[in-house]
């Protein structure tokens, strides 16, 4: 097909282009091995939510695809490119005649192509719809909620925060959940940009929200319980624990809120008698919400030593006092106290989803080069696959499945122990004592749970714990790191 | 319809693999790539089907090997053959829910098979291979099959005769979706999703764009050669009302296996009718669920549940070739049979007319069957009673004395159907039609009066073999699993009823069951999965259907406590 090759090779010189250009501002720019296509073909006809999904797709490709040594692209341009694939977008669907369904997305479009105000007045086109029902209103104020809740234009974030006044006006019986999925972006965004104030309200906003909903409502906004991504937006239970732990007044504050949410993850009797699964709902409700609040339990204390039996990349310890402690009596035990601030993530080899957090340790060291010390610590489990191995043999598996083939360059703590009989009868490999030290309740609610994200400040004190640590908390945990940096 | 003549030319020959390579494509050897899923760097730079798939086999290519393999054929003594032979691609785009990037699957085959007929007996081989010599192999294995077959043989072969037709068709179609990029098919799927979340506790489970594309080229030793080029879509999309612990999931009305090009995802009111079924399943999702007591009762079926139910009970029970004992050790038997005494019989309710067509936009539309006989329109059961059976030309001899009796022509109503053209014809029933009342019944109406009954919703337009059927078809269990059954009170629907499973008679339920049927405003659709031969293989059956009454069902009670 020549005429394709012939739009790739077009294509690829236009986006080269562009890096290019963008390489002279940015020093330190590195070319994507990914093209972008920015083409929009036009011959078919389009529906406005059908553009919304492309640009999904597109921003997807460019912001959240990349590979994970590829992390100083210039984000200037990249947004250039969504904005100019917007409003390529956006002059299709001026030919389109809208409905009073496709009106919502038009306006995201909008939104997504710099038009605010054509998107606001689209937006008080769906809500001057006559007969427009308390639901539709609050899921088209949810819309305008999230699409300017963009922390890559801040300002825009006061327009949010209008659409969601006016969401929160409507009865919380009909439009709590939508009204708890605004609060909830709102304070994710403010907690990527630093603002603790407004991230604290928001979140407080959208956590006391959920003892008002109807009981059906309260089951689908807690993790892992949503299905379908119902509510794609992040719980704000974690982030706020971080912050409100600390202090405590802050404590006192949620100290409440979990009790709020304990209470609300009652089923009631009604509800039961009707359904028995219900009972059970409720209960795993009321332990993962227990569970989270165990984690918070670890902030504000000093961070237990790692005590280990092989350091791999140990070399990459950035400070003296910062390595491995051969002088004591235990092998390998490493003091956490002092200098700088310490990134720890406990994960194991089998779960894919660890080695892909590993990949974001790497891309928070190389955002914080200095004065951070990242650590991947991990153990051995007695088996390799379905074979049964020695705590030496899986000791040189994992050296070879880190180093050589994924080539990890951070450090690595692993703790092999020898292997010893349960009351059972299995055989284990014993535990390291102070890793057990960093274990939460999460472990009665999971066997183990991994990936763990553990940091550190410089004064040794545990200041966060992640037990999720995907590409969308990674911007919020570099700028949790950014403040704590710039702690005295 | 795009059908032109052919030339008339005679067929080349000798074939040799010289001749042959000389007149084919040299990308015929790209077509034994296997599936293929599609890496990320396709999806952005604009890759279409065409880009990521090997360039189909020429229609050309494909009659040259049909030629090729009657050659060889007639030349090991073969009385008579026919050959099927196709190119064929296929390309899967499907967007999970929440997701920004597709799942995208293509695949390209060849298949070719023959039947070879020596002395009354019949043999079919079939290869996967697109060369010379491979057809003319596969031509003498058939015959020397078939030969042997001949020295044990009890009732030779009679095909009736049919006119040798030659010419092409096209499915029609507006857009190629082999030359639509994939992000943007994704983008349409994924704008399918955002219309189901405008709706509170609603949800798209699943939507998925699956396209096929087939040059199939049939030719036999009495002169036939027809070149049809199909392109079907399968888009299953299913939206799921979600409240709690309780959910229901509904495929959407009008996306479910058609034929056409992209302009079928492009359908103006696809968003209305997403988010109306969205609506719908979210509210069956809210109502109360209850177990009932095991009994008879009144059923009512919406027009969707009445067509699948037509496609699985109706649908292959008049296939003749089952009604005639062939499919005794594969798909079963039929309660019509044996025909020559069931035909002309009032085997079902007045209220039942059905007429077989392969006409409708639905992936069953074909101009020519698979032994070269144009399919046509025919009613099949008229006010109850068996007028006539999906015949082949070798079974329909069978219908001689029928045919004769009613003034009809004695020839095959073009119901022979291979899935692939390395699958024996056989025959198939297309898409069946139940004429709806004359008057505007309304579900509502059937239900009005109804004291103890069920109404039975199809939650999926491809309500598949779930409903489970005896070999001859005789009885049949309607699941709760797949239906979605409603208690009726004071004739409104209530409670979504659990646990509950239907047990019917065939001919008792299309018979004096049948108590009354919806008007034309009723009329929905539906998609059956039904198999036959062997080995076993499947071939989708669509039916439309009006809502229907059925009284004095038995409705049995499976799993729960009590």
């Amino acid at each position: 097909m020549p005429c394709n090759r012939w739009a790739t090779f077009a294509t690829s010189v236009l986006v080269l282009s562009l890096f290019m250009s963008a390489r002279s501002m940015h020093a330190q720019v590195a070319l994507p091995d990914i093209l972008y296509d920015n083409t929009i073909p036009p011959a078919h006809r389009v529906t406005p939510d059908a553009a919304v999904s492309d640009l999904r797709a597109a921003t997807h490709r460019l912001f959240d695809d990349i590979p994970s040594n590829r992390v100083t692209l210039p984000t200037d341009s990249m947004h250039a490119l969504v904005i100019a694939r917007a409003t390529q977008w956006l002059n299709v669907i001026r030919t389109l005649p809208l409905t009073a369904l496709t009106v919502n997305g038009a306006s995201r479009v909008a939104v997504m192509a710099g038009q605010d105000s054509l998107a606001q007045a689209q937006i008080a086109t769906r809500l001057a719809t006559p007969g427009l029902s308390v639901a539709d209103r609050g899921y088209t104020l949810l819309l305008a909620t999230l699409a300017f809740t963009d922390t890559t234009q801040p300002s825009r974030l006061t327009t949010a925060e209008q659409y969601c006044a006016k969401l929160d006006s409507l009865p919380v019986t009909i439009a709590g959940l939508w009204q708890y999925r605004a609060h909830a972006a709102l304070s994710n965004a403010y907690d990527v940009l630093g603002r603790t104030a407004s991230f604290v309200t928001h979140g407080r906003r959208a956590l006391m929200l959920v003892p008002k909903m109807p009981y059906i409502d309260r089951m689908i906004i807690i993790p892992d319980v949503q299905e379908f991504e119902l509510v794609p937006e992040p719980n704000p239970y974690m982030p706020l624990a971080m912050v409100l732990a600390p202090t405590s007044q802050g404590r006192a504050r949620l100290d409440t809120l979990t009790q709020g949410l304990l209470d609300a993850s009652r089923a009631p009797d009604s509800l039961i008698s009707a359904n028995p699964m219900y009972g059970q709902i409720a209960q795993i409700l009321a332990s993962m919400i227990q569970a989270h609040a165990g984690a918070v339990a670890l902030i504000g204390h000093p961070a237990p030593s790692l005590h280990v039996t092989h350091w791999w990349n140990a070399a990459a310890l950035t400070s003296a006092n910062a390595r491995p402690d051969t002088t004591t009596t235990r092998r390998d035990s490493m003091s956490l106290h002092g200098g700088i601030v310490r990134v720890l993530l406990f994960g194991q080899y089998g779960l894919g989803c660890c080695l892909a957090e590993l990949r974001g340790l790497e891309r928070i060291h190389q955002q914080f080069p200095i004065g951070v010390q990242p650590i991947y610590v991990t153990s051995t489990t007695g088996h390799w696959g379905f074979r049964i191995v020695s705590p030496a043999e899986e000791t040189r598996l994992l050296q070879e499945t880190y180093i050589t083939e994924h080539e990890i360059s951070i450090p690595i703590a692993l703790w092999a122990g020898e292997k010893k009989k349960t009351p059972q009868g299995w055989i284990i490999p014993e535990r390291s004592p102070d890793l057990e030290a960093y274990h939460t309740p999460m472990d009665d609610y999971e066997s183990q749970r991994s990936p763990y994200l553990v940091i550190i400040d410089r004064h040794g004190v545990i200041r966060r714990t992640l037990t999720r640590f995907e590409r969308a908390q990674e911007a919020q945990t570099a700028a949790f790191i950014r403040a704590l940096l710039q702690e005295r | 319809m795009s059908m032109r003549p052919t030339s008339t030319r005679s067929l080349p020959r000798p074939f040799t693999r010289r001749t042959f390579l000389k007149t084919t494509s040299m990308g015929v050897a790209a077509l034994q790539l296997g599936a293929r899923r599609l890496l990320a760097d396709d999806l952005t730079t604009g890759a279409t089907g065409n880009t990521v798939l090997p360039e189909p086999m020429p229609p050309e290519t494909l009659r040259t090997l049909a030629a090729c393999a009657l050659e060889a054929a007639k030349a090991a003594g073969a009385t008579y053959a026919d050959v099927r032979v196709a190119s064929h691609q296929w390309l899967a785009i499907e967007l999970s829910p929440g997701a920004d990037q597709p799942a995208v699957l293509s695949d390209a085959g060849f298949d070719m098979g023959i039947r070879a007929m020596v002395d009354g007996a019949m043999a079919f081989v079939y290869r996967h291979v697109p060369n010379v010599d491979a057809a003319a192999a596969m031509a003498r294995n058939a015959v020397a099959s078939a030969r042997g077959f001949s020295r044990v043989l009890l009732h030779p072969i009679e095909l009736v005769p049919a006119p040798a037709l030659t010419g092409e068709w096209s499915t029609p179609m507006q857009i190629d979706p082999f030359t639509v990029p994939v992000k943007e098919q994704a983008a349409v799927l994924g704008g399918w999703q955002a219309a189901a979340k405008q709706v509170k506790y609603g949800e798209v489970s699943s939507t998925k764009a699956q396209w096929a594309r087939e040059t199939r080229v049939f030719a036999s030793t009495e002169g036939a050669m027809l070149t049809q080029q199909f392109m079907r879509l399968d888009q299953p999309v299913f939206v799921q009302g979600v409240v709690g612990l309780s959910r229901c999931g509904l495929s959407v009305d009008g996306m479910t296996n058609s034929s056409g090009g992209y302009e079928l995802l492009l359908a103006p009111d696809v968003h209305e009718r997403i988010v109306a079924r969205t609506e719908e399943a979210v509210r069956f999702a809210w109502m109360p669920a209850t177990t009932i007591d095991v009994g008879r009762y009144d059923v009512i079926t919406t027009g969707a549940a009445t067509a699948a139910l037509a496609a699985r009970m109706l649908g292959p029970a008049f296939e003749l070739d089952r009604a005639l004992g062939e499919e005794v050790a594969g798909g079963g038997t039929t309660y019509a049979m044996p025909p020559a005494d069931v035909i002309g019989t009032s085997l079902l309710s007045p209220r039942v007319t059905m007429h077989v067509s392969r006409t409708a936009p639905t992936s069953a539309l074909q101009k020519w069957d698979d032994e070269g006989v144009e399919c046509s329109s025919f009613p099949v059961v008229e006010h109850g009673q068996l007028v006539d059976y999906y015949t082949t030309r070798h079974t329909a001899g069978a219908l001689r004395a029928w045919y004769a009796k009613t003034g009809r022509a004695l020839r095959s109503n073009g119901s022979a159907i291979a899935p692939t053209a390395a699958h024996a014809p056989a025959a198939w029933a297309g898409d069946l039609t139940l004429a709806p009342s004359a008057e505007s019944t309304t579900v509502d109406e059937l239900c009005r009066g109804v004291t103890k009954g069920i109404l039975l919703h199809c939650p999926d337009y491809r309500f598949w073999q779930y409903t489970m059927l005896d070999q001859q078809l005789t009885s049949v269990q309607v699941n709760d699993g797949v239906s979605l059954m409603l208690q009726l009170e004071r004739g409104r629907p209530v409670r979504r009823v659990l646990l509950a499973n239907l047990q019917v008679a065939t001919k008792t339920f299309w018979g004096k069951s049948l108590k009354a049927i919806g008007g034309a405003a009723t009329v929905d659709y539906a998609t059956q999965v039904n198999a036959k031969g062997i080995p076993s293989y499947e071939m989708l059956v669509h039916a439309s259907a009006p809502a229907a009454h059925f009284t004095d069902v038995n409705v049995i009670r499976i799993g729960g406590a009590g």
